[in-house]
């Protein structure tokens, strides 16, 4: 596997080739900020809440959600059930649960769902 | 440029998860070989071990008219580096379920739109086993079908031995992805108050199949 690193606060943090960290305890809001912005995006609030939902969801059930519920919870946060997954790509071109998982600090999802 | 708005090819689904004989599997008591074609064979979990070899009975399934192999990549990656025998190609569980309610839609699998597809769990499994069947659920959950699980006795109690697999599949409840049910066991209460349902045991004989089932041990 072809590993890559990112540097912040001095030192070589190393990421694999998908650009997730190695090691989940490395990860910090700051991290999260550099890692975004090698991405070209600049965290808003919204891109926190999404972040925090699914570090939250993988701490409590060990997955990454689906992106319906995501989707679900998003709608609610917003307050705004007209919301659709495309609001959540504007937030996060790549794919919003595999994005958030990575600035989130967790390991590429394994699974294909 | 114009989209192609052709449905399944498919007659026929079947999911394959454990390793079994070519003869001891089927829908309904008929046998894979008789089933409506073409014919999709996926492989699942232990399953993908049976396409190993071009000499597998199930490989050598492909070389009849209307039958194509797949296996789920993601359970090939975690048991194997190699790759699996030419006749089969890669795909994933949601494409599965996609193909499955293609057919649905075009009237080859017997389900209604009004009820779950139920999932039977029968036997004990591994934690890996858990994880995969979990996967399963949560495939067909992200394509909004309307599910139902149910646990026999024994495969309640295997899922308990795991407690980071039940914590996971807690989720099914949270979020509404999935109704749980047991059957034959006395409920318990802490498990009641987190949604799952009990079933008593001398109900269990009395609650009918639909066809629309899959059993995932």
């Amino acid at each position: 596997m072809t590993e890559r690193a990112i540097d912040h606060d001095g030192r070589a943090i190393a990421l694999d080739q998908d650009g997730h960290l190695l090691d989940p305890d490395d990860w910090s809001r700051s991290l999260a900020v550099e890692m975004a912005r090698s991405d070209g995006l600049t965290l808003t609030d919204a891109h926190w809440w999404v972040i925090d939902f699914v570090r939250a969801y993988h701490a409590r059930y060990g997955t990454p959600p689906l992106m319906r519920v995501l989707m679900a919870e998003f709608r609610t946060f917003r307050n705004d059930p007209g919301l659709s997954s495309r609001d959540l790509y504007r937030l996060f071109s790549e794919n919003p649960v595999r994005q958030a998982c990575r600035l989130g600090g967790h390991p590429k999802p394994e699974w294909c769902i | 440029m114009t989209l192609d708005r052709r449905i399944t090819p498919y007659n026929s689904v079947i999911m394959v998860r454990a390793k079994t004989q070519l003869n001891e599997c089927g829908i309904d008591g008929v046998a894979v070989e008789d089933l409506r074609r073409p014919l999709l064979v996926f492989f699942h979990a232990d399953a993908i071990e049976l396409i190993e070899s071009d000499a597998s009975p199930w490989v050598r399934l492909a070389g009849q008219s209307d039958i194509d192999l797949v296996y789920c990549t993601t359970a090939w990656q975690r048991r194997r580096r190699s790759e699996p025998a030419g006749a089969a190609r890669p795909s994933s569980l949601v494409q599965f379920w996609a193909h499955w309610l293609d057919c649905w839609r075009t009237g080859n699998t017997a389900v209604s739109d009004d009820q779950p597809l139920l999932i039977r769990l029968t036997r004990a499994q591994s934690e890996l086993g858990w994880q995969e069947s979990l996967e399963v659920i949560l495939a067909a959950a992200s394509l909004e079908m309307a599910l139902h699980v149910r646990f026999e006795a024994s495969a309640w109690h295997s899922l308990l031995d795991f407690p980071d697999q039940r914590r996971a599949w807690q989720q099914l409840l949270d979020f509404e992805l999935a109704d749980l049910e047991v059957l034959g066991l006395d409920p318990d209460p802490d498990e009641a108050a987190l949604g799952v349902k009990y079933t008593e045991g001398d109900e269990a004989g009395s609650i009918p199949l639909p066809a629309d089932r899959l059993d995932l041990s």
